[in-house]
């Protein structure tokens, strides 16, 4: 039996709780959260024991791994932790908010002779997959463009620490590294990107950032996220190659239909896409326990996420210039 | 009653030649008096189509004496000669766009309209779309509030002929697609697009003009727009291409899909779908305005001005994609 240290008990904590309770092999050991009552709440329903402080749920609990599902700030921190503790990590996206971060984080579980895994979910979609097993069998020819979309509500409430950047890095690299970080697995390593960000708070929290990237293949991608979109949670995908086009639209791929009077959303939730028919977290999770488990090797390496994680903090600079930036190869 | 407003067209080398043919047979105060092409087979025979004289000769002075206007639809970069000769002769010009390929042939042709007082529009008939006004209407009743960014996309197949040759037409996807987006902005933002930057490739069709593109196109307001000019519609998408909008403003969002007014076909055979357009028809909407500004002496919906500031920005695409930078929009 794997045994999990979830560390937040937020969104993507309850998402991952959640997706535990059906995974076969794994049990979640103890639950983290500076405050002490959401981790003594979810701990109850899981039957964890609950902890606010990391080195306290280190130091007494035997774990084969941490789940690292606190704000991006903390990442690097907890990954550093657990690495000394010998346990592997499982660590939301984005993988931290610098590069030198990344590294750190990298190499500390490397000596520590550990896992990083790291929540890019996008890849576990199904409609993504399937995009990409039409790719892989050559449905479309040789890729040249590639759209992508990524839209939501404006996270705010508790979660106001999203829209300060020193927190989450911004949009850039909070929402955008879903797609910056499936573009370069897809289309190989990104050449130079441009991007903008409009942004506005008053009447209302609007944020767009929008970067189109040249890969060294050639390909082109452009990709758009928005916070504060007043629509549905919405994605799409377009990848177009010299031998045919792919689509995907999450507003025109509606498998049920349900109208019905519901409670409002929470305000300042964090917007996230439908799970009720498929839900991608749980399908990331299982494959990240077989991985522990040494039944498959990760489709996410740690490297990628650093990529990704690159290319979104050259995006970012880019729309603070106004100028294109050569997106650095960094080494991991 | 009052005479119609005789025109003539000049070439049919672009694939709108017969819809604007078949507009101006609609259109009450209207002829389509002659036809005039370099191509003298292809000329003939839509001259007999239409039941028109042919002329053979734009030299010869009597040539001009039959009409009042001209629709230019010959190849891009032939458009500035035909139209200096036509105000020379003192006609009205409807102009295919892109207006021109370069900035000085576009600007020599709005100052030749200007000093021989005609009427120069160019022809953008999304001006005319009932979806697209309905969301300029959308935009100036305040309806998304104070606008911030736009997404759009003019999506097309690979056009045939001269379309992919550099020479003729000045470009190839961005040059052929950039211009109805960017004049759509301009008309509902009431502002102009100052600097771009846009990658560039040939990467679906491999010929030697540009078929995929992004663009990012900044207005002087702040406004961000992002295009997709790109000629990447497989030969079976069901129909032509698209042009798409969505415009996010400080109270909401408006989307386009200037082509959604569709009906699905499924073909007993084993052949792709199409989408049948029910859409009003904006060719004949646009001939009309022509037709109208002419009788009137009053500016058309889309002027020779209109037609050369988008092209601008197609240019400055090219020089963006160039330099790896973003450029500044000449003039
Ligand atoms: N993969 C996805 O689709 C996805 C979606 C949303 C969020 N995320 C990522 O997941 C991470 C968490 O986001 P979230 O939406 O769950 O955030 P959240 O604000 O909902 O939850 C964070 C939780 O961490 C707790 N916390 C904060 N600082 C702490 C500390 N120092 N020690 C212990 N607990 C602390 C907070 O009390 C809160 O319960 C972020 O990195 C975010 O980018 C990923």
């Amino acid at each position: 039996m794997i045994r999990v240290g979830l560390a937040g008990t937020g969104s993507m904590g309850l998402t991952h709780a959640q997706a535990y309770a059906t995974i076969p092999g794994v049990v979640v050991a103890a639950v983290l959260d500076i405050d002490r009552d959401r981790a003594v709440q979810l701990a109850a329903t899981v039957g964890a024991h609950p902890y606010s402080d990391l080195d306290a749920m280190l130091e007494a609990e035997k774990l084969d791994v941490v789940d690292c599902c606190l704000p991006t700030a903390q990442h690097r921190i907890t990954v550093e932790r657990a690495a000394q503790y010998g346990c592997h990590v499982i660590c939301e996206k984005p993988l931290t908010l610098t590069v030198a971060d990344g590294q750190a984080m990298i190499a500390a579980t490397r000596a520590a002779g550990t896992q990083l895994l790291v929540g890019q979910v996008v890849r576990f979609f199904p409609e993504f997959q399937r995009i990409a097993s039409a790719l892989r069998e050559g449905r479309i020819g040789t890729p040249v463009s590639l759209t992508m979309l990524r839209q939501g509500s404006s996270p705010g409430g508790s979660r106001s620490w999203y829209l300060d950047e020193t927190q989450s890095g911004g949009i850039f690299l909070d929402m955008m590294i879903h797609d910056f970080d499936w573009a370069l697995h897809h289309l190989g390593p990104a050449e130079r990107v441009y991007a903008r960000l409009v942004q506005r708070f008053e009447p209302r929290a609007f944020t767009q950032g929008m970067a189109t990237i040249r890969h060294t293949s050639g390909a082109l991608s452009q990709i758009t996220g928005t916070w504060g979109h007043p629509g549905p949670f919405t994605t799409m995908v377009e990848l177009a190659g010299d031998g045919g086009l792919l689509q995907h639209n999450s507003s025109e791929s509606t498998p049920i239909i349900l109208y019905a009077e519901t409670a409002p959303r929470e305000p300042g939730d964090v917007p996230l896409p439908d799970l009720s028919v498929t839900n991608p977290y749980r399908v990331e999770l299982a494959h990240f326990v077989d991985v522990l488990a040494g039944r498959a090797e990760s489709l996410v390496r740690p490297e990628e996420a650093l990529a990704a994680l690159s290319l979104a903090l050259s995006a970012r600079a880019s729309a603070a210039t106004n100028q294109a930036q050569v997106v650095e190869v960094v080494a991991a | 009653m009052t005479a119609p407003i005789r025109c003539a067209i000049l070439s049919s080398a672009h694939v709108h030649t017969a819809a604007y043919a078949d507009a101006l047979r609609q259109v009450p105060n209207a002829a389509l008096a002659a036809i005039w092409d370099d191509n003298a087979d292809r000329g003939r025979a839509f001259a007999d189509h239409y039941n028109v004289p042919f002329l053979a000769d734009l030299r010869a002075p009597a040539a001009w004496d039959e009409f009042d206007a001209v629709v230019i639809t010959s190849e891009n970069s032939r458009h500035a000669a035909l139209c200096l000769e036509a105000c020379r002769a003192g006609k009205h010009v409807l102009c295919e766009k892109p207006l021109a390929t370069t900035n000085e042939d576009a600007a020599a042709m709005v100052a030749a309209a200007d000093t021989a007082g005609v009427v120069l529009a160019t022809a953008f008939p999304m001006r005319h779309s009932l979806p697209a006004i309905a969301v300029k209407r959308t935009i100036s009743d305040g309806g998304i509030g104070e606008v911030l960014a736009v997404r759009s996309t003019n999506h097309g197949k690979m056009p045939p002929g001269w379309f992919r040759d550099p020479a003729l037409a000045g470009g190839g996807a961005v040059m052929d697609h950039t211009v109805h987006v960017v004049d759509l902005l301009r008309w509902y933002l009431e502002d102009e697009p100052v600097e771009v930057y846009a990658e560039i490739s040939n990467g679906f069709h491999h010929i030697a003009v540009d078929d995929a593109a992004f663009l990012t196109i900044t207005f002087r307001s702040g406004v961000v727009v992002t295009l997709d000019p790109s000629w990447s519609r497989p030969a079976s998408f069901p129909m032509w291409g698209d042009l798409t909008l969505e415009i996010a403003g400080t109270k909401g969002t408006v989307g386009l899909d200037a082509f959604g007014q569709k009906v699905v076909r499924y073909p007993a055979e084993n052949a792709p779908s199409e989408w049948l357009g029910y859409g009003a028809d904006a060719d004949l909407a646009l001939i009309t305005d022509f037709v109208a500004a002419v009788r009137e002496r009053r500016a058309p919906a889309a002027t020779g001005r209109d037609g050369a500031r988008a092209l601008a920005v197609a240019l400055a695409a090219y020089a963006s994609a160039k330099s790896g930078q973003p450029e500044v929009i000449v003039p």
